[in-house]
């Protein structure tokens, strides 16, 4: 069942995961991040720059489904 | 030295009575400056780190959240951060860059949120978030609708018969009837494994779908939710149904994806993250 499951290659979370979760209003689909700081104000980033920078981390595993 | 009157960086709350669980940090908090300490107030335990307030004023805190470079670095910190308490202990992470002004101010709102903090901890006890993106590979998903799908198909044999003028209309309406289909399709699949799902869950959430310059595939994402599960017998049928989804709809293109646990990001009550 593996093909069946293409997941991000190296099967770890992406740094777009983690921002997603810990920013306050998550990632922002129109190429910019929307996050707040100290719940004072809302700052924009351009979340180009972040996705050519992504980088995986392996706090956390992507689960095959093929394994349950 | 612990300062009782600096700015606190706030990471979690973890509940006093799991204390024998809680984790030691033997790496510095967010400033790579000072440590990262559990502070007790009562039956909560905040996860907090000084911050020197000449170093972190407003100003300089809006300079630094416009630097990519930083905002992964302190994020990924954050995260790491709130996943080693996760694994060991029922924690309720807030929300990344949380400042309080002095101890004093952090004692207060506690004391304010007392209860509504308490029960936060009760939801997410034994419960992780799980994160579900579905994907669908738009041409399989026609290329199944055009040879598979009953009305298609009756459709299309109609149109063999026609004279070769109304042909023509017919093949465009033909056209159009498929990519509605195909709409049609992902929407009731992709929302009948959500109500699936949701007989597993505790809660859920529906987050917002990524485009493929975040993605960097070539499926379309057409769905993304994180579900709050209990451990034990909810996770085991949870998995087993999506893992049953995958098998049935292969065919028709659709890809799981599934990431956890997670702390439970998505369920903080609004009420708490004010």
């Amino acid at each position: 069942m593996m093909d069946e499951l293409r997941l991000n290659g190296n099967q770890d979370v992406s740094l777009v995961d983690i921002l997603d979760a810990v920013l306050d209003k998550g990632v922002v689909i129109r190429g910019e991040l929307l996050i707040s700081v100290a719940n004072i104000d809302l700052v924009y980033i351009d979340l180009r720059l972040l996705v050519t920078s992504v980088e995986s981390l392996s706090s956390e595993k992507l689960i095959k489904l093929d394994r349950f | 030295m612990f300062n009782e009157d600096n700015l606190l960086y706030v990471y979690g709350m973890v509940p006093t009575n799991e204390k024998e669980n809680f984790p030691t940090f033997d790496h510095l908090g967010f400033d790579n400056k000072h440590p990262i300490i559990f502070k007790e107030i009562g039956k909560i335990t905040a996860i907090v780190c000084n911050l020197d307030q000449d170093e972190f004023t407003k100003e300089r805190i809006d300079e630094l959240v416009q630097d990519p470079k930083w905002v992964e670095e302190k994020a990924t910190h954050h995260h790491l951060v709130l996943s080693e308490l996760h694994k060991n202990c029922t924690v309720i992470p807030l929300k990344f860059c949380t400042i309080y002004s002095s101890s004093q101010n952090l004692f207060e709102e506690l004391n304010k949120k007392h209860d509504e903090i308490i029960d936060l901890l009760i939801k997410f006890k034994q419960r992780d978030g799980w994160n579900l993106k579905v994907y669908c590979d738009i041409e399989k998903i026609q290329t199944y609708v055009n040879e598979k799908d009953p009305a298609i198909i009756e459709m299309k044999e109609d149109i063999k018969k026609m004279k070769p003028g109304k042909q023509f209309l017919m093949k465009k309406k033909l056209e159009k009837k498929k990519s509605e289909k195909v709409k049609m399709e992902i929407e009731r699949l992709s929302t009948m494994l959500d109500e699936q799902l949701k007989q597993y869950s505790f809660e859920y959430k529906e987050k917002k779908l990524w485009n493929k310059q975040i993605t960097g595939r070539s499926e379309e994402m057409v769905s993304n939710r994180v579900y709050l599960v209990s451990n034990g017998e909810p996770l085991k049928n949870f998995k087993k149904q999506a893992s049953k989804f995958l098998s049935d709809y292969k065919e028709y293109g659709f890809l799981l994806e599934i990431t956890g646990p997670w702390p439970p990001y998505d369920f903080l009550d609004n009420k708490t993250r004010d």
